[in-house]
C-alpha cells in the first residue's frame, strides 16, 4: 500500500478551501477593530513608577466570602492580562467567583531608566510595598499570594523572607528546579554570557525573549500555528480569540537589565532555589523557610516549565501543609482553556477557604 | 497512485522542479497578489505569514506527490519517494542558509527577525554575501585579513582605528557563529527528511490508513521536524552553537556601542556610558529614598500606634507627677511661710521685750537673709 494517496481533486479542493478560508479570515480580521484585553472591572489601588496594583471587582457585586485577600504576582516576562483575557477565558473571574478578593500586580514596561532595578527592588521593594498596602487596607497581618511562572519564583523568595506577611501561598506553573534534564530553556541559557548580554543591551529586549520562546518549538509555533489559524479565522469570535492570544504572545516587555542578569545567573545557571546561595537584598533565600501552607499547581504538558521543574518544590519546601494540583494541559492552556476555567480557580478557592 | 493522479501530475512535468515553479504555489501567489494590492495593514501582515506557510505546505506536497506520479507499485513508489527525499537532503549545504522551502529556514528566520527588531541593522545583512563565496573568501584571505586587522594604529586616531579593527574581527566571529548555526539547522533539516522517510516506509507496511490529504501530509512533516529538532537541540553541542551565536552578536553590538560612545564623546554628546552612570546613581538614590520613606512611615506608625500611645501615657504620668510635685512644693512653701511668720512673731515679741529692755528696736540680719533665699527659690 502506498502511504500517500492524495487524489488530485482532493488537492484542488484543499487549495480552494485554503484560498476561501484565507479570504474569509482576512475579512474577519479586518472587522475585528482594536483588541481589548483585561475584561473584568478593576480599580487602581496603588501605583509606583511603572507598577500598578489593581483590585478586581466581582462581576455580581457580591463581597468575597474569603476575608483574606489574594494577591496575584505575575511574571516580568509577558503581560498579566493573560489571567483576564476574555469573559469566558479569565482566571481572575474564576477566582472572584470562587469567593476571593483578588488583587494583581502589573509590573509595566520597564525602559532604560529602569535598567538598574534589581531583584531586591522588585521583591523587597515593589512587591513588599504592595503587600503592605493590601494588609493595611484589610487590617490584616497576612494575605494570600498566588505566584505565576517567574512570579511564582518571586513569591517563593518573598514567602521565604517575609513569611510573617503570607498566610497561604499558591504557585502556578512555577519553576523551582531549573536544571531538570528536559528544561530546554535552562539548557540553552547556561551557555549564554549573561554579563555580556546585559552590559551590551542594558535592558533585555522583549524580541530576544520572543525569539527564545518561539525557538523551543519553531515548526509548530511559526508554521503549523498559522495553518491552524485559518480554521480559527472562520468567524469573528474565534478570530478574536486567536488574535488576542497572538497579541499576548508578542507583547513582551523589555526586562530590566540587572534583575534579568541576577535571575538568569542565580536561578537558571546556579539553580539557586535548589542549591541555595541566592541572596536578595538582606535575605538569604532558603525554601525551608517557606513554612505556610503551599498549593503547587503545574501543567502536565508544559514545554516552558516542565512538570519536574515545578514538582521539585515538594522536596525543598519547609511547609508541613503542601499540596499539588496537576492540570492536564500546557503552560498557556492553564489560564485560558475551558477545562482550566472549570478546574483551577474553583480548586484554588476551595483550598484557600479551607485555610482561612 | 491512481491513474488520475499520474495524469494530473504529468502536466506538471513541463515545470522545472523548483519551489518557485510549483504550480500550486504559483496559483496561490497569483491569488494572494490580487488580494494584496497595496495593502500593508495588520490583517495583511498576519495573513502574509499564513500564505508564507501555505507555500511551504503545498511545496512539500508537490515534491512528494510528483515523485509518486512517476511510479506504479508500492515498492517503486517508495523508491521514487526515497530518491526525491535524498535529492532534497542533498540540497542542504553543509553551511549557510537552508535552501528551498521557507519551512526549513524557520529557526534562522526567527533569529534574523529578532536581530532586526533589537538592532538597527537587518538580521540577514550577511545574506548579501553568498554563503559559499563568503566562506571561500574568508578562508582564502583569513591570513591576510588577520594581519591587516592586527596592524597597529598610528597617529591621533590610533585608538579609534584599533576599535574598528576589533569590530571587524568580531563581525567575522559572528559570521562564523552564524554559519555554524545555519549548518546545524541544515543538518536538522536532513535528519527530519530521514524521519519522514522512515515514517512513510512504516506506513506502507503497518496498518495505518494512507495519507489522503495535503494537510495530513503537512502535519506529519511538522511532527517529524519537531521531533528531530527536540532531540537535536537538547544536546550539549547545540547549546554551544546557540550560545556562541548569541554571545558573538552581543560582542559585535558591544564593540559597536563603544565606537558610538567614542564618536558621541567627540561631538560633546551624551554617551551610553554616561547615561548608565546617571541611571545607576539615580536608582541608588531612589533605593535610599524608599528606605528612608519606609523608616519614616514606621516611625510615624510608632508614634501614632501603640508605641505612641505609651509615650503619651508616660507623658501624662510625668505631667501628673510634676503637678503633684509642684503642689507639694507649694504646700511646703506655704508651711515654710507660716513657720517664718510664727518665727517672726515669736522673735519680734522677744525683740520688742528686749528693745524695751535695751531701749531700742531693729531687724535680725540672719533672719532677713533666710527669708530672701526662700522668696528667691519660690520665684525659681
Amino acid at each position: 500500500m502506498t502511504p500517500i494517496q492524495i487524489r488530485p481533486e482532493q488537492v484542488a479542493q484543499e487549495m480552494a478551501e485554503f484560498a476561501q478560508k484565507l479570504g474569509k479570515g482576512l475579512s474577519n480580521l479586518s472587522n475585528l477593530g482594536e483588541l481589548e484585553s483585561g475584561v473584568t472591572p478593576r480599580e487602581v489601588i496603588y501605583s509606583e513608577d511603572k507598577l500598578v496594583l489593581y483590585r478586581f471587582q466581582s462581576p455580581d457585586g457580591k463581597p468575597a466570602s474569603n476575608r483574606v485577600p489574594l494577591l496575584i504576582v505575575y511574571a516580568l516576562v509577558n503581560r498579566p492580562y493573560m489571567t483576564d483575557l476574555q469573559e469566558n477565558r479569565s482566571t481572575v473571574r474564576g477566582l472572584l467567583e470562587a469567593g476571593l478578593d483578588v488583587y494583581l500586580i502589573d509590573w509595566g514596561y520597564p525602559d532604560r531608566a529602569d535598567r538598574f532595578l534589581t531583584l531586591d527592588d522588585y521583591i523587597n521593594g515593589y512587591l513588599d510595598r504592595c503587600v503592605d498596602v493590601i494588609r493595611k487596607r484589610h487590617k490584616l497581618d497576612q494575605i494570600n499570594m498566588l505566584g505565576i511562572c517567574q512570579g511564582g519564583a518571586f513569591s517563593l523568595c518573598y514567602a521565604a523572607s517575609h513569611g510573617d506577611k503570607v498566610k497561604n501561598l499558591v504557585t502556578m506553573v512555577t519553576p523551582v528546579d531549573f536544571q531538570t534534564p528536559d528544561n530546554l530553556l535552562a539548557h540553552w541559557v547556561r551557555r549564554i554570557d549573561v554579563d555580556l548580554l546585559v552590559d551590551t543591551l542594558g535592558n533585555v529586549p522583549g524580541e530576544i525573549l520572543n525569539w527564545t520562546f518561539l525557538t523551543l518549538k519553531p515548526f509548530q509555533l511559526m508554521s503549523q500555528k498559522y495553518m491552524d489559524m485559518l480554521d480559527a479565522l472562520k468567524d469573528e469570535k474565534t478570530a478574536k480569540n486567536f488574535m488576542l492570544m497572538e497579541k499576548w504572545i508578542f507583547d513582551s516587555p523589555d526586562q530590566a537589565g540587572e534583575a534579568f542578569r541576577q535571575f538568569v545567573k542565580e536561578f537558571f545557571q546556579k539553580n539557586g532555589l535548589i542549591t541555595g546561595g541566592i541572596k536578595i537584598g538582606p535575605h538569604e533565600i532558603a525554601l525551608r523557610n517557606v513554612t505556610m501552607p503551599v498549593l503547587n499547581v503545574y501543567a502536565a504538558q508544559d514545554h516552558l516549565v516542565p512538570p519536574d521543574a515545578s514538582r521539585a518544590l515538594r522536596m525543598h519546601v519547609g511547609s508541613d501543609d503542601y499540596d499539588e494540583l496537576t492540570f492536564d494541559g500546557g503552560h498557556i492552556g492553564i489560564y485560558v482553556s475551558g477545562k482550566a476555567q472549570r478546574q483551577i480557580p474553583p480548586a484554588i478557592g476551595a483550598w484557600l477557604a479551607a485555610r482561612c | 497512485m491512481t491513474t488520475d493522479w499520474t495524469d494530473w501530475f504529468k502536466t506538471w512535468e513541463a515545470f522545472p522542479a523548483t519551489p518557485a515553479a510549483n504550480p500550486w504555489n504559483a496559483t496561490l501567489d497569483q491569488w494572494w497578489r490580487s488580494f494584496q494590492h497595496n495593502r500593508h495593514d495588520r490583517p495583511f501582515e498576519v495573513m502574509e505569514r499564513v500564505v508564507s506557510q501555505g507555500r511551504s505546505f503545498f511545496d512539500m506536497c508537490q515534491q512528494l506527490a510528483s515523485a509518486g506520479s512517476q511510479s506504479e507499485g508500492t515498492t517503486e513508489w517508495l523508491n521514487t519517494v526515497d530518491q526525491t527525499l535524498e535529492r532534497m537532503k542533498q540540497a542542504f549545504p553543509t553551511s549557510g542558509a537552508a535552501p528551498g522551502s521557507g519551512f526549513w529556514q524557520l529557526p534562522l528566520d526567527n533569529w534574523q527577525r529578532a536581530v532586526s527588531a533589537m538592532s538597527g541593522m537587518p538580521g540577514d545583512y550577511l545574506a548579501a554575501f553568498p554563503d559559499a563565496e563568503a566562506e571561500n573568501w574568508r578562508l582564502d584571505t583569513q591570513d591576510r585579513l588577520d594581519r591587516f586587522l592586527g596592524m597597529p594604529g598610528i597617529g591621533y586616531t590610533r585608538e579609534l582605528q584599533e576599535q574598528y579593527q576589533t569590530l571587524m574581527r568580531l563581525v567575522i566571529d559572528y559570521q562564523q557563529a552564524l554559519e555554524k548555526y545555519t549548518a546545524a539547522n541544515a543538518e536538522m533539516g536532513r535528519l527530519s527528511l530521514d524521519r519522514l522517510q522512515q515514517r512513510l516506509r512504516a506506513r506502507s507496511t503497518d496498518t495505518h490508513e494512507p495519507i489522503s490529504s495535503v494537510r495530513e501530509l503537512y502535519n506529519l512533516w511538522v511532527e517529524c521536524s519537531e521531533e528531530v529538532y527536540g532531540e537535536y537541540v537538547i544536546k550539549e553541542d547545540y547549546a554551544v552553537v546557540h550560545g556562541d551565536l548569541v554571545n558573538a552578536l552581543m560582542a559585535v553590538k558591544s564593540q559597536s556601542g563603544k565606537i558610538m560612545d567614542e564618536i558621541a564623546g567627540m561631538f560633546n554628546m551624551p554617551t551610553r556610558g554616561e547615561m548608565d552612570t546617571v541611571h545607576s546613581r539615580f536608582q541608588d538614590s531612589r533605593r535610599a529614598a524608599a528606605r528612608l520613606r519606609r523608616e519614616l512611615e514606621s516611625m510615624r506608625e510608632e508614634v501614632l500606634g501603640a508605641g505612641g500611645a505609651k509615650l503619651m501615657e508616660d507623658n501624662a504620668a510625668m505631667k501628673a507627677a510634676q503637678k503633684e510635685l509642684l503642689a507639694r512644693l507649694s504646700s511646703t512653701e506655704r508651711m515654710l511661710g507660716e513657720l517664718d511668720e510664727r518665727v517672726d512673731a515669736v522673735s519680734s515679741g522677744r525683740k520688742s521685750a528686749a528693745a524695751k529692755k535695751k531701749g531700742g528696736k531693729g531687724k535680725d540680719p540672719k533672719k532677713a537673709k533666710k527669708a530672701a533665699n526662700r522668696a528667691k527659690k519660690k520665684n525659681d
